[in-house]
């Protein structure tokens, strides 16, 4: 590798720069841990980078470098908390309706500037709820934009797994962030005025991969 | 699919525009006909983008970036001069060995931390490695290679044993990234190398002599000598064709003007070479302490 080819990989990777960053931090157990994951991760993928077919996905192969460097880090730091991702699951997770969320909801038709700002701390809190294949799948969604097909490859699981995940991943945080929102009446708008909403319902159970 | 609660199974696979055209045409034609679904993909729609919109929030680090991108760009051009010296070294050895036996040598020095620091000095002396800061101010060297190192860089002090600082860059000795500090004493260039205390698991000739032989090391290169020790958590070589003792006092003299006074070149080390029992039991800041027993 020389410094042209350190060039080319940087031009690639600046449009990615914030996706990966929120991914890593979003993903780690710790995202204390953010930067050194992402240096790890990309020194990694410019060791491979001669690998790299251009014009292919660079994101997807970037972002495949990151969600291994978390994983390792999540390992090493709680090697006891990991979770198990089964091979398959059923289509039955996906078919599942998402739960009304009514304070949501009211606070989303009055004052969705307000909304995002209140969730920014449960957020927090349910996305540490999640499994390690439900948050990947949910973040590389959400934050990086993949397709189910990509995701799969990303994470060698079926995509039918992918599906089960995601689907289990955003009824699990609409809950959360529903009951969160219920305790805190943020259904009243003089509730929501206050400065800061009061901690969740309750902590995240122990043992459970956060 | 006419139901109203199979049409709704599948938002998620809608909203992601994934699942096929053709399910995407059967749930359209069921929300231009049903007002009752059409409000409620709406408004799952709705709340979905809102959690989307939040997990994807958020700024990236402009300083994280660039520490990562410099480490980039100078990893590929340290290998890359590292890499010619290399190519010139086995054209040399071809006309004088045989390749097998070459290979084997080759090996062993790849692990020799004393043998690499000697050609990098080489590099130096020849010009094919120049300093990338040149200066001959200690404070600026340190600062302006501590960000692209990693951790603090230490120069000698000015004048200690004769030594004139004349700048320093990074340098890679097998793989291991570290600090290539320049100078002269009486005209004759000297060079200082600074690695990290767990770049030593790379040298294992060098992690065995120096807790063994505890406060120093020291062996000849070639036409050079050579003395090391462990300092403020660091290896430290020092390497020349200056006199030993004048060595010896450079590498005493390392990071020295950080307790607070410049060393006067016949006072007895302020800077203990410390040596360690056990390679595993590392704790930098334990070395920083001991390596200045004079600082408050």
């Amino acid at each position: 590798m020389n410094r042209a080819d350190a060039s080319s990989f940087v031009k690639l990777l600046k449009p990615i720069e914030q996706q990966l960053q929120l991914y890593a931090g979003r993903m780690l157990r710790n995202p204390a841990h953010a930067e050194d994951v992402l240096q790890d991760a990309v020194v990694k993928a410019f060791q491979e980078f001669s690998h790299f077919s251009p014009g292919t996905n660079f994101k997807a192969w970037m972002f495949r470098f990151v969600t291994y460097q978390v994983f390792n880090a999540n390992r090493r730091h709680d090697p006891l908390l990991l979770a198990e991702i089964p091979e398959e699951m059923g289509l039955e997770e996906v078919r599942e309706q998402p739960q009304a969320d009514d304070a949501v909801e009211s606070l989303l038709d009055n004052d969705p500037e307000r909304l995002l700002e209140l969730l920014q701390d449960p957020l927090v809190q349910a996305l540490a709820r999640l499994s390690a294949a439900e948050r990947s799948c949910l973040l590389l969604k959400s934050i990086g934009e993949f397709s189910y097909h990509e995701i799969h490859e990303m994470l060698e699981i079926p995509v039918a797994s992918v599906m089960g995940y995601l689907s289990r991943a955003r009824r699990r945080m609409r809950t959360f962030l529903s009951e969160y929102a219920m305790e805190n009446r943020w259904a009243d708008p003089a509730e929501t005025a206050r400065p800061s909403a009061s901690p969740p319902p309750s902590a995240p159970p122990a043992g459970e991969d956060a | 699919m006419t139901d109203c609660n199979d049409i709704r199974k599948f938002f998620h696979l809608y909203y992601d525009s994934e699942g096929g055209a053709e399910l995407h045409f059967q749930i359209s034609d069921h929300l231009s006909t049903c007002p009752q679904c059409k409000a409620w993909f709406a408004r799952e729609a709705r709340t979905q983008g809102l959690l989307d919109d939040l997990l994807a929030r958020g700024e990236a680090n402009a300083s994280t970036w660039q520490t990562i991108e410099q480490q980039l760009l100078t990893d590929a051009a340290v290998p890359a001069s590292r890499s010619k010296g290399l190519w010139m070294l086995a054209l040399a050895a071809s006309v004088v060995m045989a390749v097998g036996l070459w290979s084997l040598i080759r090996q062993g020095d790849s692990d020799n931390l004393g043998r690499l620091a000697a050609t990098e000095h080489e590099n130096y002396v020849s010009g094919s490695w120049q300093a990338e800061v040149v200066s001959s101010s200690v404070e600026e060297v340190e600062q302006r290679l501590r960000p692209r190192a990693g951790f603090a860089v230490r120069c000698p002090p000015r004048g200690q044993a004769g030594f004139e600082l004349k700048g320093g860059g990074l340098c890679r000795l097998k793989r291991e990234l570290g600090v290539h500090i320049v100078g002269e004493v009486d005209r004759q260039p000297v060079s200082v190398f600074v690695l990290p205390f767990q770049s030593l698991r790379a040298f294992p000739q060098m992690r065995e002599h120096l807790p063994a032989e505890g406060r120093l090391h020291e062996c000849r290169e070639g036409r050079y000598q050579m003395v090391a020790g462990l300092l403020h958590g660091h290896v430290v070589v020092v390497l020349g064709r200056a006199p030993r003792d004048v060595l010896v006092e450079i590498l005493r003299g390392y990071g020295a003007h950080h307790s607070g006074r410049a060393a006067p070149p016949n006072e007895a080390p302020r800077q203990r070479l410390v040596a360690f029992d056990s390679f595993a039991d590392v704790n930098p800041t334990r070395f920083a302490a001991e390596a200045t027993p004079g600082s408050p």
